[in-house]
């Protein structure tokens, strides 16, 4: 065993591992990228090989009483980063794909600062693909109001002189990118039914599983679902609680990775904003299930685009856009470490014994 | 001029694959004995019949080259094993190393928003004669700023950034072409062909997906 925790892992080595348990695990990652890592939030659902549970993304408590809406939580979180640049004097360097919920943090920001505070305050990062991706905003809005730089850069913003916002989380926040797919194979009519293992089981078989994998990871997960503190009524919830549940921690820990920089606890903690990532904006998804696709894909994550429209008065984009994977380019070609270690090191090996859990939850 | 390329077996002076890629040409000549690149022209299958109806891979075509390209038909003799042996290497690894160029330009090409494949370097001289600490301009980044009626500071950091992503594009294209490329030229068959780039696959996309 292991006398360090690790907190992300590159998994392809280990998918042909023939250890107990893993036969039906590995099945999955013919739908994941072998360095997406599910790691369960409350804990329980173990994978034979997976990293540790970072504290502090452990599922939150839920709200019963919770009422805040999109909006008041995407002001309340641009002023959180506002006010922490005001107390440390570190300069904003906002990751900007062109998607929506980058779109909608820049308008966050938009709606609290004037014109003249935005350039001073906050430094927009991109590409010439986040510019493709939403060019009428790039030419109207970024443009004329605010300081930019390529976000080829990255390994020189990500570090504690700085505050770094990204959109991390967001995908998690509003459902999963399986909505789409689903949409595509024209299954979408059941989406919204009553949860279904028949459903659930036919789209990861479509998806490459065997029935016996799609079933043992259909009853693993159903079983959880059992004991945690709200209700998964339907497929689409089934998949974004897959979504944000089991890939929360991977999604924050890639985009450090391949900084490849030797990052801290204390950045993590202080400099580093996933937007989306806060207690607040979970309690909102998952107390607004309806409020995350309506009958299009083209409506899905519609409170933010709602929210982009009430700035930028755009219908077509509010209307027409849909979600696309915005990061691809920047990473492209990238090479990315092995995995990170507790102490935020780069892991270097990754041994089959040293990682396998034989306590996982697929024996 | 646009060109063809094939490639030459010196030994028998035989054709033995054909690319319309140079960056192709020259690595698969790095990887053969004994072979040459020639290159023709494109005109030549527009003008001349007897080009425009040759399979150049499937057929068996001698090539001379001492008053322009030649083309006549090989020697039945010269069709050996070694000479069908190295032409199906030649031909497996052409495939592979297309395969990979086009990939690579897939990034290149959706970030040029603009018809002049040498812009990066104009874009780099106005940015290396510009100081904007001092609110010192280029005189073309201050056209461009007029043009587009942006400050100078907004048109130099946009410059900036569009030199700064192709710049990184291209570099790091350059790596994974001579990675990919060295190792496609130690590939012998059809299943190390696939091995390097199933590992280039995972390099360039796979790796990059969150």
């Amino acid at each position: 065993m292991r006398d360090f925790k690790i907190y992300q892992i590159n998994l392809e080595n280990l998918l042909d591992s023939n250890k107990p348990g893993t036969e039906h695990w590995k099945e999955f990652y013919k739908i994941l990228v072998p360095h997406k890592n599910l790691v369960d939030r409350y804990g329980s659902v173990i994978m034979p090989f997976q990293p540790d549970l970072y504290e502090q993304f452990k599922f939150p408590l839920i709200d019963k009483n919770f009422k805040k809406t999109f909006e008041d939580l995407m002001l309340e979180r641009a002023n959180e980063i506002l006010k922490k640049q005001e107390i440390t004097q570190k300069p904003i360097y906002l990751f900007y794909s062109g998607g929506i919920d980058s779109t909608a943090i820049v308008v966050a920001f938009l709606k609290i600062l004037s014109i003249n505070e935005i350039k001073n305050k906050i430094t927009i990062v991109l590409t010439q693909e986040s510019i493709a991706e939403y060019p009428k905003f790039y030419y109207e809005i970024i443009r004329p109001n605010f300081k930019i730089i390529s976000a080829d850069n990255i390994e020189e913003l990500i570090n504690e002189s700085n505050i770094v916002v990204s959109g991390s989380q967001g995908d998690k926040i509003f459902g999963t990118d399986h909505i789409g797919k689903i949409f595509k194979l024209g299954l979408e009519k059941n989406l919204f039914s009553k949860l279904d293992k028949k459903f659930i089981t036919q789209y990861y078989i479509i998806r490459g599983l065997s029935e016996n994998a799609a079933d043992t990871w259909f009853n693993i997960l159903r079983e959880q679902i059992n004991d945690i503190n709200f209700d998964i009524k339907t497929n689409f919830e089934y998949l974004w609680w897959f979504n944000i549940n089991y890939e929360w921690q991977s999604e924050f820990f890639l985009f450090i990775l391949r900084s490849k920089l030797k990052l801290t606890e204390k950045f993590i903690n202080e400099n580093m904003y996933a937007f989306y990532g806060t207690t607040g904006f979970q309690n909102w998804s998952v107390h607004n299930q309806d409020k995350k696709i309506l009958d299009r894909w083209t409506s899905y994550k519609f409170p933010a685009k709602n929210f982009i429209y009430t700035y930028t008065k755009d219908k077509d984009y509010h209307d027409y856009k849909v979600k696309l994977v915005s990061a691809g380019r920047l990473f492209q070609g990238k090479l990315m470490p092995l995995g990170l270690t507790e102490s935020f090191d780069i892991l270097t090996e990754i041994k089959e014994d040293e990682f396998y859990r034989q306590n996982n939850s697929f024996i | 001029m646009n060109f063809r390329f094939l490639i030459l077996d010196l030994e028998i002076e035989s054709v033995i694959c054909i690319t319309d890629s140079v960056s192709c040409a020259n690595w698969l000549i790095k990887g053969l004995h004994n072979t040459k690149s020639v290159p023709v022209p494109y005109f030549y299958w527009n003008r001349y019949q007897d080009w425009r109806s040759k399979d150049f891979d499937n057929d068996h075509i001698k090539l001379t080259d001492d008053n322009g390209p030649q083309i006549t038909t090989l020697p039945e003799h010269l069709i050996t094993e070694t000479y069908l042996e190295k032409r199906k290497l030649a031909i497996t690894r052409r495939n592979a190393l297309i395969t990979i160029e086009r990939y690579l330009h897939i990034s290149l090409l959706n970030c040029q928003d603009h018809f002049d494949p040498d812009m990066t370097n104009h874009i780099f001289f106005a940015i290396n004669n510009s100081d904007p600490l001092k609110n010192k301009y280029d005189r073309g980044i201050e056209e461009y700023s007029e043009y587009l009626g942006i400050s100078c500071d907004s048109a130099y950091n946009e410059l900036l950034m569009i030199y700064q992503s192709q710049n990184r594009i291209k570099l790091r294209n350059l790596a994974m072409y001579q990675k990919y490329g060295e190792k496609i030229n130690l590939s012998s068959d059809e299943s190390q062909m696939k091995t390097c780039l199933n590992d280039f696959y995972k390099d360039c996309f796979i790796n990059a997906r969150f």
